[in-house]
């Protein structure tokens, strides 16, 4: 049953995955990109992690998508740009990330993968919270940095042209 | 009861108090900018006087007891040791004066760099700062999820630097390029990080070694883990063939950017893959030596021939001053990734404590020619080598910068270049490689041709006609007098060269 589930979800990644990269309306794209993001969610409550499958749907498929939506309807001019693409550079493209997928699938079926020494427990709250403020203390603090420096930069380079002084 | 919580609060805050110098130097910078009338000189001072106290902080820490270790976590059941995420030891200290220094040269190179926008000065200094902070937190990483946050917060405002000039259209593209090309760095490293912690159940690289000799032979995931990882690491410190995208953000960056862009996070880099990839220079506990002994090494030395080869000889027919600088770039990291390759041989400690010197004078010396070249170029110029003609007339004291930094550069004795490379190719003769000795000679011959070719413009060519006289501010005057003397210094007094040589040495020992 849980196979079952699981190849459903993985098809409906893969497939929308390709369609978000292939699609032609930025809009359509951004669709895809949702439906992908939901199918990941689904995978990590089949992981028995639905704190983190919520936090998917919340963050990724809600905040996320939406804002790219809404990025996508407010600037008019980049809604239905067909980017010319040369049968070369697909062909390429195409190619390099079979070989890359070929290479990776292979070396998931040869290799022994640690399974760990206890089973995970399903969804403790308590103790993420607990690791996030002791052993994960210093990333999580760092991301507060990243956070505030990545916003720094975004609005330094969005903000309306105030442009060189006159020439 | 208050000296103990004192006490307590010391013990954490000391060896982190080159970081938190940075972060201060960042959100004053942007309260600065904020509050009052804006004075960029204010600001600038603020990050800059809060880099030099990083280097301070950092070499006071050294003079106490090393190695620090914090933030550790409870011990695995099977295993004894305790392992940390973040490692306060002589190697990590030595990069943050590093960092720190490049960080304050950085800011004196930007004097009224940034008169044309003046509104932006604020964020420019403040993203200056996170980056510093971000690379002095990388470099002493002892975890991958620690590592890879670090890593993108010295990323994120570089990109955003790049791309400072939004209203000209190769300072965006640049930036665009620069974050498209580091994403996917970002991307393929973090996916390889996932695969390690899959084969060996944990990120602490402390616990790399007892997890690996659980596992009877090499995990194939393991080794591809490996290698997404360090195509993530070659891909930020342009080493061929992950240098794509080099010479068109140098060439589209504002110059004060690419001056620290391509300078400081070289440093992170290299000092990183000697920290993960030998771990303790100790041929029995490592878990990558035991691996795949020579392996690692071969592909060290296949990065570095081909960085060295491509950058050389792609530097050849090169007009523009930035693109030399950019394929240069590249080839000097070939030189320092002999010495990563070194270091996995039986005289590691030797061949670390070269890579670590070379890339002292290194980055130095490539954030010099940078601070030449601005200075004696006009703000608008395209940066093609004609533009050079007769500067040893027009301005001795920068020809002679420029002039000194390419040879030390291009390895000329008796310059630190030279005393640097000397070093490098001798730990990886004496490493059992002669063969990249040989390459890395005929790399260096090579790279004199362009060298020599800018600085023949800059000296024997007419000046043209209606050149402007070159005024050089005084900030961008001290970077130029402390890189020209660190070149001369090092090259000229081989006893203090060789009592730096042992410093680096000796960090290495008993770590």
């Amino acid at each position: 049953m849980t196979d079952a589930v699981f190849f459903v979800l993985a098809g409906v990644i893969v497939a929308s995955a390709l369609g978000m990269v292939q699609a032609r309306n930025l809009f359509h794209a951004g669709l895809a990109l949702i439906t992908c993001f939901l199918g990941v969610a689904g995978i990590y409550v089949l992981l028995k992690s639905p704190f983190i499958a919520a936090l998917q749907v919340l963050i990724y498929a809600g905040a996320i998508a939406v804002i790219l939506l809404f990025g996508f309807m407010l600037t008019h001019h980049v809604m239905h740009t067909d980017p010319h693409k040369r049968f070369t550079q697909q062909a390429a493209g195409l190619g390099a990330a079979l070989a890359m997928g070929l290479v990776l699938v292979v070396t998931i079926a040869v290799s022994p993968w640690n399974k760990g020494a206890q089973a995970v427990p399903v969804s403790d709250l308590g103790s993420l919270g607990q690791q996030l403020l002791t052993t994960y203390l210093l990333p999580f603090e760092l991301a507060s940095a990243f956070l505030l420096a990545a916003l720094v930069g975004a609005i330094m380079i969005a903000r309306k042209e105030e442009g060189p002084p006159p020439a | 009861m208050s000296s103990e919580l004192f006490t307590r609060v010391a013990q954490l805050v000391a060896p982190l108090s080159p970081e938190l110098c940075l972060l201060l130097a960042a959100l004053c910078a942007l309260m600065t900018d904020m509050v009052g009338q804006r004075s960029v000189r204010r600001i600038r001072m603020v990050v800059w006087v809060a880099s030099l106290a990083a280097v301070f902080c950092s070499l006071a820490l050294m003079t106490g007891p090393l190695p620090i270790s914090l933030f550790s976590r409870q011990p695995a059941p099977e295993l004894e040791l305790t392992p940390s995420s973040y490692i306060v030891d002589s190697l990590a200290l030595s990069l943050k004066a590093l960092i720190g220094l490049l960080t304050a040269l950085a800011v004196w190179l930007s004097e009224d760099a940034f008169d044309e926008e003046r509104s932006n000065a604020g964020e420019y200094y403040s993203l200056i700062a996170f980056a510093g902070l971000g690379m002095t937190v990388a470099v002493s990483a002892n975890e991958f999820l620690t590592f890879f946050i670090a890593f993108e917060l010295f990323s994120i405002p570089l990109y955003a630097l790049a791309a400072i000039r939004r209203y000209r259209s190769e300072s965006a593209e640049a930036g665009l390029k620069y974050f498209l090309a580091g994403s996917v760095s970002s991307a393929l490293m973090l996916f390889g990080i996932s695969w390690v912690y899959g084969s060996l159940g944990t990120t602490y690289f402390s616990e790399f070694p007892a997890r690996f000799t659980q596992v009877a032979s090499m995990p194939h995931a393991l080794l591809v883990g490996v290698l997404m990882i360090l195509a993530g690491l070659a891909f930020k410190m342009a080493a061929a063939p992950f240098h794509m995208w080099a010479p068109d953000v140098y060439e589209g960056a504002p110059p004060t950017v690419v001056a620290y862009l391509s300078s400081a996070p070289k440093a992170v880099i290299i000092g990183f893959c000697l920290r993960l990839f030998w771990a303790d220079l100790d041929l029995e506990s490592d878990l990558l030596r035991v691996s795949l002994a020579d392996g690692w090494m071969l592909v060290f030395a296949v990065l570095s021939l081909l960085s060295m080869g491509l950058g050389n000889l792609m530097a050849l027919p090169q007009v523009s001053l930035k693109r030399i600088l950019a394929y240069s770039g590249i080839a000097q990291i070939g030189y320092l990734l002999i010495g990563v390759t070194a270091a996995g041989g039986q005289t590691a400690t030797m061949a670390a404590g070269a890579t670590l010197f070379y890339l002292w004078i290194y980055c130095v010396t490539n954030l010099t020619s940078w601070a030449a070249l601005l200075a004696c170029l006009p703000s608008d110029s395209t940066y093609q080598r004609g533009e050079l003609a007769g500067l040893a007339q027009r301005n001795p004291f920068v020809a002679f910068v420029l002039l000194i930094s390419f040879m030390s550069l291009a390895g000329v004795p008796p310059l630190a270049g030279f005393v640097g490379k000397f070093y490098l190719f001798r730990a990886i003769y004496a490493a059992g490689m002669p063969w990249l000795v040989v390459v890395g000679v005929v790399n260096s011959v090579i790279s004199l041709y362009y060298y020599f070719g800018v600085l023949r413009t800059a000296y024997f060519d007419p000046p043209l006609p209606d050149s402007p006289p070159i005024r050089v501010k005084l900030g961008v005057r001290v970077v130029l007098v402390i890189g020209t003397a660190a070149s001369l210094i090092l090259g000229l007094w081989p006893g203090f060269a060789l009592w730096s040589l042992e410093t680096a040495q000796t960090l290495f020992v008993g770590r």
